[in-house]
């Protein structure tokens, strides 16, 4: 959308993108609110091991001991800057202009135009980022849902496009690597042109870094008879026998990188989606009864 | 203007049972971290510094500081079990209060004051410790990551914190 100074045209381009803008601070969400996909429960192997009972008393062994995940929802794809822009129309209290810095740091929304206009940096479509932690709870919160939890996340994440586990698949491991090694956009794509898993959830590889409920999970070192503190066994050149699976470069990636998260921080490649508990089943209906109108 | 604890306006029940607000430590500096009752490991250190450090303050500073203790597990940390706590560790709950939140609440917590947890699964939550000191309008002036035997920055900054 380049302008020349000078050229004719430009005044039109101007007119253009001046109408896009307007347009994209008064239009409805572009982006229908996000439909969610059931993942059925599941183990998820973390990357850390657990102290549990040897054969006799006194000795701990460390294993990974996996976690059970009860089903649960998750959105199909990230929250986007449409989603968000409804949210913070409804809650002011989280527009960048009046977000508290108890729960956003300076960079929150940078890259929108003005509290409620996205503008050219954040395409309705695209996931929005530049989002705390915080920010991301209350948005799911307000939409009656929640964040997932690592677990969940990482349950979800193991799939490709035909398998629930393919996280032992050294190809699949490859073309996630791979993901991650592509720099961040400037201004992100749109939300469901990629990665599309077996449960019909989107972009949980290739677009943005999505924030979990328990990422400060990742900082503890699970002996709870020490200082928890560090990982230590996850860390080069710090006892990284520690970890169970050297294979999953990107399981690594993602544990650090929530390992070096604050709540209220945001960055550029870092949004979120949201979870849900399974809902009970509805009850069955009850026949009316013969001779009566419904 | 530096953000204050004050900004959580959720309730949160003490040891004695009652309705409690983190704006009513307003007026005074105070002294907090985060621990469970049935923690065996790390939380009696938290005490353990926590009393150090009242120990070691001029009477003038200790006059003037509170300390106050948040649950990591407040399902199982009913007030009757934080009043246990306070007697097995021996604080002075004139000037210690224990509080307990909503589960969705102590994450709250846990994100501000910056303290990472994880259930182990059975009973026991790892956890990382943290003191806080706040000063009279609710904002954190000085934080100590883990615990450690030398109480002397804590007093520093308790002295310093108005």
């Amino acid at each position: 959308m380049g302008t020349s100074v000078g050229h004719p045209r430009s005044g039109l381009v101007a007119v253009l993108v001046l109408a896009g803008l307007v347009a994209g601070a008064q239009a409805p969400a572009a982006v229908p609110a996000p439909a969610m996909r059931t993942v059925p429960a599941g183990d998820y192997r973390p990357l850390y091991r657990q102290p549990v009972p040897g054969a006799n008393r006194d000795t701990i062994l460390r294993r990974v001991v996996p976690v059970r995940v009860a089903a649960f929802e998750l959105d199909a794809r990230p929250v986007t800057n449409a989603d968000f822009l409804a949210f913070v129309r409804e809650h002011p209290e989280w527009r960048r202009s009046r977000v508290s810095r108890l729960y956003a740091d300076e960079s929150y929304l940078r890259r929108w135009a003005a509290d409620l206009e996205p503008g050219p940096r954040a395409p309705l479509d695209a996931p929005v980022v530049e989002v705390s932690w915080f920010a991301a709870r209350a948005y799911a919160q307000a939409a009656g849902k929640r964040l997932p939890t690592v677990a969940e996340w990482e349950l979800a994440a193991a799939a490709d496009e035909t398998r629930r586990d393919a996280s032992r698949d050294p190809k699949f491991l490859d073309r996630v690597r791979r993901f991650y090694s592509h720099p961040t956009p400037d201004v992100q794509p749109a939300v469901g042109r990629g990665f599309r898993n077996v449960y019909g959830v989107e972009d949980l590889h290739g677009l943005v870094w999505e924030w979990t409920l328990d990422y400060g999970s990742a900082l503890v070192n699970g002996e709870s008879r020490g200082d928890a503190s560090l990982e230590k066994g996850l860390y080069c050149g710090a006892g990284a026998s520690n970890a169970s699976d050297f294979g999953d470069y990107a399981a690594f990636m993602r544990f650090a990188f929530r390992a070096s998260l604050q709540a209220r921080w945001t960055t550029a490649n870092l949004g979120f989606r949201c979870a849900r508990d399974v809902r009970a089943p509805r009850a069955a209906l009850v026949p009316a009864r013969k001779g009566t109108n419904p | 203007m530096d953000p204050s604890l004050f900004e959580m306006t959720f309730p949160l029940t003490d040891q004695d049972g009652r309705e409690r607000h983190l704006s009513e430590f307003a007026g005074e500096p105070f002294v907090a971290s985060m621990i469970y009752t049935n923690c065996k490991s790390v939380c009696p250190r938290i005490a353990a510094d926590l009393k150090a450090l009242d120990a070691a303050l001029p009477a003038a500073d200790r006059e003037r500081v509170r300390f106050v203790l948040f649950s990591l597990d407040p399902e199982r940390d009913t007030p009757e079990a934080l009043r246990g706590f306070a007697a097995a560790q021996g604080l002075d709950t004139k000037r210690w209060t224990l509080l307990a939140s909503s589960p969705d609440d102590m994450r709250t917590l846990a994100a501000v004051l910056d303290v990472r947890f994880r259930p182990d699964g059975a009973s026991e939550i790892a956890h990382t410790a943290m003191i806080a000191v706040c000063d009279s309008k609710g904002v954190v002036r000085h934080r100590q990551a883990g615990v450690q035997a030398d109480p002397s920055g804590l007093v520093a900054a308790v002295h310093d914190v108005r």
